[in-house]
């Protein structure tokens, strides 16, 4: 039986299966009328898209995906695009946000559309819970926080009498690691004004690399970008402490995941567990669901 | 006379291709060019494409590498067939381990909200 665990984020879309890590952003754009552009194509009833790092060179034809209506509407395309590269599965796992579950009929029948594959919609955060609690001993109660492109989400659980349950659950908007890019462009001199003009997307690899090449200078931004991380931090970690109150204090090991966790030290967050290539945790929860959903 | 010429846009995938690729300063072009004439000498371009139709990437490059080396004892290989194999040595032993490992019960639901 072949899983795939597919985790569609508002930044990048994660996929993991047996052979399979991989990610792409989460970008869609109709195909440019160049017949000599080799793009990849994803063909759904007829209509063509670009997917993923090829949506840069359709820049002009661009369709946002402001908010989770547009994810669940684009998400069979997402799917399509990891269906071609990697061929069929028997069972797809996903998510959706723990507030978003009247989209969980329709994102089903959407991505039923282009796959005969079972498909399972749980909860954003069980794949992170199941991904860390299969390999790592976590005790018996966590809380765990997901930092994402835009959101970070935070889940207190707890288990008992062998279940894990929730305890309380939160979604910071605007809080994920666009908020430490934009902490940075606030941070920026005068001199580098032309940064601050530029679209979070383009920041945000300029962030990633901590550099930027502008007229053939490369110029350094390693300095602002770690203070921009430490009060990103800082901010983050008061924000989390304060809405969880309790759950936070109380709790045995904090897990941190996402994309964002790379940015996000363990010494922040006391016993803090960070796993490995934190932004697959999730997917790979999901592959875990799926896995242990096909043995009964 | 002067020349024109169409600028293309290849996106290479090979990452042992696109080094090598890149040790070509400024014979990029003439390499593919010449590469592209001796195909297009010994295949067309509907052949290329019906390829691709019905067994996609692999296809073409199964047919380019038998066009190519044809009479020279070169057995084709299916390129994409041999990725997954390579690729499914460590997750295989990945899902052993998960449908061995206890299994995490949760309220599944009670995440919802």
């Amino acid at each position: 039986m072949r899983v795939l665990g597919l985790d569609i984020g508002f930044g990048h879309t994660k996929c993991y299966s047996e052979g399979i890590k991989f990610k792409f952003p989460t970008q869609l754009a109709y195909p440019p009328d160049d017949p000599n552009m080799e793009v990849e194509r994803v063909n759904i009833g007829g209509r063509e898209y670009v997917v993923g790092r090829d949506t840069k060179y359709a820049s002009s034809y661009r369709i946002e995906i402001p908010t989770v209506i547009e994810l669940v509407q684009y998400a069979p395309v997402f799917l399509k695009y990891v269906l071609d590269k990697f061929g069929k599965f028997d069972l797809v796992v996903t998510g959706l946000p723990p507030n978003a579950k009247s989209h969980v009929s329709s994102l089903n029948s959407n991505l039923k559309s282009v796959t005969d594959a079972e498909v399972l919609i749980i909860p954003q955060g069980i794949g992170i819970l199941y991904d860390v609690a299969s390999t790592t001993d976590i005790g018996d109660d966590a809380v765990i926080i997901d930092i994402g492109y835009n959101t970070v989400d935070c889940i207190a659980v707890e288990k008992s009498e062998d279940v894990w349950k929730k305890k309380r659950g939160i979604t910071l908007e605007n809080f994920g690691i666009m908020k430490a890019v934009e902490i940075m462009r606030e941070m920026l001199p005068e001199k580098y004004g032309l940064l601050k003009n530029w679209s979070a997307s383009c920041l945000l690899e300029t962030f990633e690399r901590g550099a930027v090449s502008i007229d053939g200078e490369k110029i350094d931004l390693g300095a602002y970008k770690n203070e921009a991380i430490q009060r990103y931090v800082e901010i983050l970690l008061t924000k989390t402490k304060q809405e969880l109150k309790d759950s936070f204090r109380d709790v045995a090991t904090v897990v941190v995941a996402g994309g964002g966790a790379y940015y996000v030290g363990k010494k922040y967050f006391g016993q803090g567990v960070i796993p490995e290539e934190p932004e697959f945790s999730q997917a790979r929860g999901y592959y875990v669901v799926g896995i242990q959903s096909n043995n009964g | 006379m002067s020349l024109e010429y169409k600028a293309i846009t290849v996106k290479l995938r090979n990452k042992e291709v696109y080094k090598k690729y890149r040790l070509l300063f400024r014979l990029g072009r003439v390499v593919i060019e010449s590469l592209l004439e001796i195909l297009f000498e010994k295949t067309e371009v509907v052949e290329l494409q019906n390829a691709f139709l019905s067994d996609g990437e692999s296809g073409v490059k199964e047919l380019i590498r038998a066009k190519m080396f044809t009479g020279q004892n070169i057995e084709p290989t299916n390129s994409k067939e041999a990725f997954i194999k390579q690729e499914e040595v460590l997750p295989k032993v990945q899902e052993l381990e998960q449908k061995t490992k206890p299994k995490l019960k949760s309220d599944m639901q009670g995440f919802w909200g």
